[in-house]
C-alpha cells in the first residue's frame, strides 16, 4: 500500500513502547521508592534525577517510566478490545445490510451520542476503584463505535468495488470472496482505526489518573504524575512539563501516523488501485 | 423532513434505553442501592422506591424510567440532600455558558482560518499553521489548562485563577464583565483543541472543494478568487465541518468535566466528578441521561444545518 | 471559408502549448489556427488528445499543475491574452470568452439554484443582482427551459441531464461573448436531444455573432456543424486546420454501415447448432438516483433474442442504449424485473446461491473496464488460478501451471504472471481478465467494449485474439461495441440496440 510513513511518528511511538516495555531494567530506582522525604522532595531536574523528584521524594524519570506502562498499557489493551468488537459490528452490518446493518449502525449512533469520559466516570460511580486491565476493558468498551464506522463504511465500498464483481462473475464463492478479496483490502482501515483509537485513549487513560478515578498512586501514570503539581505548578513545573511532553508527542506522533495511512488508503483509490 | 425527526426521535429514545440499561442493570445495583445511604431520608426513600418501581419487573421499570425523567424526575442525589433534577437544574445552564462560548470560539476562529489554510494550501505559513493545529489537538485539554493556569493565570496574573465570579465581587454591567473574565481562560481551553479540530477538517474540505469542477465554471463566469472561495467553494466545504459539529457536543460535554474542575467552574462537570468521588450513582446517571440526550438533540440541529449547505441531503449516514 | 479579411477575427491562436509544472512531457503542444468572428471551428480527437485542455488554456482555467508553455500566441479580437495579467483575464471570462463544460452534474453548483447560478455571471460583470436573476429567467426562457420561474427556483440535482446541459449554455451565452466554446455538450445524451441542444447552441450563437469552438469525439457531429476542423491527437495537431467534410481518420464510432470488408472465420453458426442462450423479453430497471430527471424507462426494455453455441453475436448501439446494463444482468450482476434469460436451458433468472454460482463457469463476463475487475492485490497468476479453483478444475500447483499456460495463450510475456494489476498495461490487463474470464472453460463469454480503449492496433489484436480463441476453445461470443465496423469483421450476425431495445432485423441502418 502506497503510504509514505513518517518515520518521526513511528520512532516516538517505537521508542515509547520500548521504553515501556523494558521499564524495570531502565528505570534507576524502583518507582515507588521514598528516597529521602527529608530533603529529596520537591527537587528540580539534576544530575542524579534528570526529571526531578516528587512530593514524596521519589525519582521522576522511574515514575515517568514505569508510568508508560500503565498508560500505554491501557492503551494498547484498550485498542485491541475497540478494534475487535468494532470490526466485528462494522462487517456485520456492511455484508448483512438491510435491518441488520440499519439497526447496528443506529445503536453505534446512540452509544457515540453518550459522552465517553461520563461513561467512564459513571463506570467508576458504581464500581469504585479500577484496576488496570478492567480500566482498560472498559476503556476499550466504550471505544468500538468510531472504528465500527470506518469498518463499515470500507467494508461497502470494499464490496461495492468492480473487483469484488469481477470476483463474484467468476464464481468465486463468499467465504473466499470475503477471505481473499475483502480482508485484505481492510488492512489500511484497521491500521487507521487502531492508532486514532490509540491517540484518544491515551488522554482518556492519563486523564482519568490524573482527577484520581483510574491508576491510583503509588502506581504511576503520566496523569497522576500531572496531579501531583496542582497546588503549586509553577514552582513544581517539571511535573507538568514531562509528563505533558510524554503525552503530547505520544498522541502526536499516533495522529501523524494515522493521518499518513489514511492519506495512503487516499491516494491508492485516487489511482485505482484499490 | 418528517422521516429525520422520526428518526431523530428513535435515536433519542435509543439513548435513553442505553442509559437505562447502564444505569438500571449494572452490577450491584448501584442506582437504587445509593438509597440506602444513611443521607436519605426515610420518606425520600421510599418515594423513591415507588417512582421508580423497585421490585417491578424490568419493563415497567423501563416505562416508568423514561415517563419520570420526561417529568424531569430523575432520582434523588445522597450527596447533596437534593433531587437529581434540581442539582442538574441549577449547573446546566452554566455548563451551557461555557460550551456555548467554547464552541462560538472555537467554530467562529477555526472555520475561516481552516479555509483560509485550505484555499492557500501550497504556502508555508499554511502548512505551518497546519501542523501547529495537530499539536494542539494533541495535547490532553487538562493538560492545556494546567498550561493555562499555570501561565496567563498564575504567572502573568491576566485572568482570575477560578470560580465564576469574584466573591462579594461588582453586580449588574460590572458583574458580567466580572464572569467574562473568569470564562476567559476555561472558554478557551475548552475551545483550543476543538478548534483545531474544525480548522484542520475545514481545510481538507476546502482543499478538495478548490479543485471540483463546480468552482472551475464558477471561475469560468469571470468571479474574483475572493468570490469564488466566498460564495461557491466554502458553502460545498462547510459540510464536513457541520457533520463534525453534531459529533464535538458530544466530545466537548466530556471535556467540560476537566476543565470545570481545574478552573472551578461551577457547572455540570465539576458537579458529575464530585458525584463520583461520593458514589452517587443517580446523580452521575442523571448527568449522563440529560448529556447524552442534549447530544442527539445538538447532532440534530447540526444535520439541519448541513442539509441547507447541500440540499442533495448528502447528510449524516 | 469566408474570406479572413472580411471579418477581423474573433481569435488568434500560434504554437499554444501546455506542460506540466513539474516538467515532465507536455500535455499539448504546437497549436495554431484563426478563428474568424462568428464561425465555427470543431476540435476532434480520441480521449486523452488534449481538447479540454485546449480549452481550459484559452480560457485561463488551467488547473494548478499545468501551465502554457512560454513562446504562444493569443489574441482574443484585439486584446492579446498570452501575457495579459490575471486581472485582465478575469474581465474577460464570462464576458468576451465563455465555456459550457463537459459533466454538467458536477459543473455546477449543488446548493445554488439554477437561477442564481445564471445570474451570477451578470452580477460578477458589474449587474445589479435583481437585473441579473431578471434576466437569467429570460435566458432561462431562451435556451428552452419553460416556465422559466420554475426551472430557475430548482436545484441542479433536480434536473435531468439534457436540462442541466441548458442551464450551463444558458450561463455561457448570458453576456453573449465573442467566443464559445462547447467541451463534449452531448455526450451523455441520446441522439434527439444531442440535435436539440446543437441547435439551441447555433440559434443563441447567430443571434450573438458568436464564434463557436465545438469539442467532441464525435466526428460526424463536427462535420456536420464546424466550418473548419483541427484535429487533434496526444496533444499534438495532425495535419493543418482542414475544411470539415473530413472524418478523423482515427476512430469512426457511429457510422452505421453494413460490414463490407470480409471476415473470413467469422462464425457463422451451423443450421443445426442448438441454442445456447435463449433471452425473452428482458427487462432491467435503472437502479439509484436516476441521471435524467425523466421518468422510470427501463434501461433494458423488453430484450428478446437466442444465441447458438459456437456463435458469434455482436451487439452494437450508441452510448447509452444499454448495452452494459445488458450484459451485466445477462450474468446475473443486476436484478432482473422481468423476462427470462434460458442458458443450456435453466432459467437464470430463477437462480440464486450455490446454483447460480456453478453456473457461472459456463457463463462469463469481460467487463468494459477489464483492469478493474482485477483484485489489486493479487497477482494475474493467481487471479487466472482462481477461476480454475473455484470450481474445482485444478488446485495448487497444477492450477498455477494451467493459468500460466492461458497466460501465455492471451499473449502476455512469463513476467505478466508475476505481476499485480497496477504493474500492468491497460492492455494487459485486459488480457489477464481474458485469461481468468478463459480458465473455467466456459461455453459463452460476453465480452464489454473490449477495444473501447484501444488504439486502432491494439484493437486489431484483440479482435484477432477474440476470434483465435474463438476457435480453439469452441466458445460462443456475445460482443458489445459502439464500433460498428469491429464488431462487424467478428459477428455474422449484429443486433442493434438503442434506447434498451433490439431492433428486430439483424442489421442496423444508421441508428441516428
Amino acid at each position: 500500500m502506497n503510504a509514505r510513513l513518517p518515520r518521526n511518528a513511528l520512532v516516538v511511538l517505537g521508542a515509547m513502547l520500548v521504553a515501556a516495555a523494558l521499564a524495570p531494567w531502565l528505570a534507576p530506582y524502583a518507582p515507588s521508592a521514598q528516597l529521602d522525604p527529608a530533603t529529596l522532595a520537591w527537587r528540580p531536574p539534576s544530575l542524579a534525577h534528570p526529571l526531578g523528584t516528587d512530593s514524596f521524594s521519589r525519582d521522576v524519570l522511574s515514575r515517568m517510566l514505569h508510568g508508560a506502562r500503565s498508560t500505554l498499557g491501557v492503551a494498547v489493551l484498550a485498542v485491541a478490545v475497540s478494534l475487535t468488537l468494532g470490526t466485528l459490528v462494522g462487517a456485520l452490518a456492511a455484508t448483512a445490510r438491510g435491518v441488520v446493518d440499519a439497526l447496528l449502525m443506529r445503536l453505534t449512533d446512540a452509544l457515540l451520542a453518550i459522552p465517553r469520559l461520563l461513561l467512564l466516570l459513571l463506570v467508576v460511580a458504581g464500581a469504585g476503584t479500577l484496576d488496570l486491565a478492567p480500566l482498560a476493558l472498559v476503556l476499550g468498551a466504550t471505544g468500538w463505535m468510531t472504528t465500527a464506522r470506518l469498518v463499515r463504511q470500507e467494508t461497502a465500498r470494499l464490496l461495492a468495488t468492480e473487483h469484488l464483481r469481477g470476483a463474484r462473475v467468476l464464481g468465486v464463492p463468499w467465504p473466499r470472496l470475503l477471505r481473499r478479496h475483502v480482508l485484505p483490502g481492510l488492512a489500511p482501515t484497521l491500521a487507521v482505526a487502531a492508532t486514532a483509537a490509540f491517540a484518544a485513549a491515551v488522554p482518556l487513560e492519563s486523564g482519568l489518573s490524573y482527577l484520581g478515578l483510574g491508576v491510583r498512586t503509588p502506581l504511576p501514570s503520566w496523569g497522576n504524575l500531572l496531579a501531583d503539581a496542582e497546588s503549586l505548578p509553577l514552582q513544581h513545573w517539571w511535573l507538568i512539563v514531562f509528563p505533558t511532553l510524554a503525552i503530547a508527542t505520544t498522541v502526536l506522533a499516533a495522529n501523524r501516523l494515522a493521518e499518513a495511512i489514511a492519506d495512503g488508503m487516499q491516494r491508492d483509490v485516487d489511482e485505482g488501485t484499490r | 423532513m418528517l422521516s429525520r425527526l422520526l428518526q431523530g426521535a428513535l435515536v433519542v429514545l435509543g439513548v435513553v434505553a442505553i442509559c437505562f440499561t447502564l444505569i438500571r442493570l449494572a452490577p450491584g445495583d448501584p442506582f437504587f442501592r445509593a438509597l440506602d445511604e444513611a443521607a436519605v431520608p426515610a420518606a425520600q426513600r421510599d418515594a423513591q422506591r415507588a417512582a421508580f418501581g423497585y421490585d417491578r419487573p424490568i419493563p415497567e421499570q423501563f416505562v416508568r424510567f423514561v415517563v419520570n425523567a420526561a417529568r424531569g424526575e430523575l432520582g434523588w442525589s445522597h450527596s447533596r440532600g437534593e433531587p437529581v433534577a434540581r442539582a442538574l437544574a441549577t449547573t446546566v445552564p452554566v455548563s451551557a455558558l461555557l460550551i456555548a462560548v467554547a464552541a462560538l470560539l472555537a467554530f467562529g476562529v477555526g472555520i475561516p482560518l481552516g479555509a483560509w489554510m485550505g484555499w492557500h494550501a501550497e504556502r508555508p505559513t499554511a502548512r505551518w499553521l497546519d501542523r501547529g493545529a495537530l499539536l494542539l489537538l494533541s495535547v490532553p485539554d487538562y493538560v492545556l489548562a494546567l498550561l493555562a493556569v499555570m501561565g496567563p493565570a498564575l504567572a502573568w496574573r491576566l485572568f482570575p485563577v477560578g470560580g465564576m465570579r469574584t466573591e462579594f465581587g461588582p453586580t449588574g454591567a460590572a458583574g458580567l464583565l466580572d464572569v467574562a473574565r473568569h470564562l476567559a481562560l476555561p472558554a478557551l481551553t475548552l475551545a483550543l483543541p476543538i478548534g483545531a479540530v474544525v480548522a484542520r477538517l475545514q481545510r481538507a474540505a476546502m482543499r478538495t472543494v478548490r479543485d471540483a469542477d463546480f468552482v472551475r465554471t464558477a471561475r469560468a463566469t469571470g468571479a474574483s478568487e475572493a468570490r469564488v472561495a466566498r460564495r461557491h467553494a466554502l458553502r460545498s466545504a462547510l459540510v464536513p465541518v457541520l457533520a463534525y459539529a453534531g459529533v464535538h457536543l458530544a466530545t466537548a460535554l466530556g471535556g467540560v468535566v476537566v476543565i470545570e474542575r481545574i478552573f472551578a467552574w461551577p457547572g455540570m462537570g465539576r458537579l458529575l466528578y464530585e458525584g463520583v468521588l461520593s458514589r452517587d450513582y443517580p446523580l452521575v446517571a442523571g448527568g449522563v441521561l440529560v448529556a447524552a440526550v442534549g447530544a442527539v438533540l445538538g447532532t440534530m440541529l447540526a444535520d439541519l444545518a448541513l442539509r441547507w449547505a447541500d440540499p442533495r441531503q448528502r447528510g449524516l449516514e | 471559408m469566408p474570406a479572413a479579411n472580411d471579418r477581423p477575427l474573433a481569435l488568434h491562436v500560434r504554437d499554444l502549448g501546455v506542460r506540466l509544472t513539474s516538467g515532465a512531457r507536455p500535455l499539448l503542444e504546437g497549436v495554431s489556427f484563426d478563428l474568424a468572428r462568428g464561425a465555427s471551428l470543431g476540435v476532434v480527437g480520441p480521449s486523452g488528445a488534449g481538447k479540454t485542455t485546449l480549452a481550459l488554456a484559452l480560457m485561463g482555467l488551467l488547473p494548478r499543475h499545468a501551465a502554457v508553455t512560454p513562446g504562444a500566441t493569443l489574441r482574443l479580437g484585439t486584446t492579446p491574452l498570452h501575457d495579459a495579467s490575471p486581472e485582465t483575464r478575469r474581465l474577460v471570462r464570462g464576458r468576451r470568452m465563455a465555456m459550457v463544460f463537459q459533466e454538467p452534474m458536477l459543473a455546477l453548483h449543488p446548493a445554488l439554484s439554477v437561477q442564481e447560478q445564471v445570474a451570477e455571471v451578470g452580477i460578477v460583470h458589474g449587474l445589479p443582482p435583481e437585473t441579473a436573476l431578471r434576466r437569467a429567467l429570460d435566458q432561462l426562457a431562451r435556451v428552452g427551459l419553460v416556465p422559466a420561474a420554475t426551472f430557475g427556483a430548482r436545484r441542479p440535482h433536480e434536473l435531468s441531464g439534457g436540462q442541466r446541459q441548458r442551464v450551463l449554455l444558458a450561463m455561457a451565452m448570458f453576456l453573449e461573448p465573442e467566443v464559445l466554446i462547447a467541451d463534449e455538450p452531448t455526450t451523455a445524451l441520446d441522439p434527439a436531444l444531442q440535435r436539440e441542444v446543437l441547435d439551441q447552441i447555433d440559434a443563441l450563437r447567430r443571434n450573438a455573432g458568436t464564434a463557436l469552438i465545438l469539442i467532441s469525439h464525435d466526428p460526424d457531429v463536427i462535420r456536420e456543424r464546424c466550418d473548419t476542423v483541427l484535429h487533434l491527437r496526444d496533444g499534438r495537431p495532425v495535419g493543418p486546420a482542414t475544411e470539415g467534410a473530413r472524418p478523423s481518420p482515427i476512430t469512426r464510432p457511429s457510422a452505421g454501415r453494413a460490414a463490407t470488408t470480409a471476415a473470413p472465420e467469422r462464425s457463422a453458426p451451423e443450421p443445426a447448432a442448438p441454442v445456447l442462450l435463449d433471452v425473452r423479453d428482458l427487462l432491467v430497471r435503472y437502479t439509484g438516483p436516476s441521471a435524467s430527471g425523466d421518468a422510470a424507462t427501463s434501461a433494458v426494455d423488453g430484450v428478446s433474442f437466442t444465441l447458438a453455441r459456437g456463435e458469434t453475436l455482436g451487439l452494437i448501439g450508441p452510448s447509452g442504449a444499454g448495452k452494459s446494463t445488458l450484459a451485466h444482468a445477462l450474468v446475473r450482476l443486476l436484478p432482473v424485473a422481468g423476462g427470462s434469460i434460458h442458458f443450456h436451458g435453466t432459467d437464470l433468472t430463477a437462480l440464486r446461491g450455490e446454483p447460480l454460482r456453478r453456473v457461472r463457469r459456463r457463463l462469463q463476463l469481460v467487463a468494459q473496464d477489464a483492469g478493474a475487475s482485477l483484485t489489486p492485490h493479487l497477482t494475474a497468476e493467481t487471479l487466472v488460478a482462481e477461476g480454475l479453483e473455484v470450481h474445482g478444475l485444478a488446485r495448487g500447483t497444477d492450477a498455477r501451471r494451467r493459468a500460466r499456460t492461458l497466460l501465455d495463450e492471451v499473449g502476455l510475456p512469463a513476467r505478466a504472471a508475476a505481476a499485480r494489476p497496477r504493474e500492468l498495461s491497460s492492455g494487459e490487463r485486459q488480457r489477464v481478465a481474458l485469461a481468468r474470464a478463459l480458465a473455467p472453460a466456459p461455453d459463452l463469454l460476453v465480452c464489454d467494449e473490449p477495444w473501447a480503449a484501444l488504439d486502432p492496433d491494439r484493437r486489431d489484436a484483440i479482435l484477432a485474439l477474440l476470434d483465435d480463441l474463438r476457435a480453439r476453445h469452441g466458445l460462443a461470443l456475445l460482443v458489445i461495441s459502439h464500433d460498428h465496423d469491429a464488431v462487424h469483421r467478428l459477428a455474422a450476425r449484429v443486433l442493434p440496440m438503442y434506447l434498451g431495445r433490439v431492433a428486430a432485423a439483424p442489421h442496423a441502418a444508421a441508428t441516428t
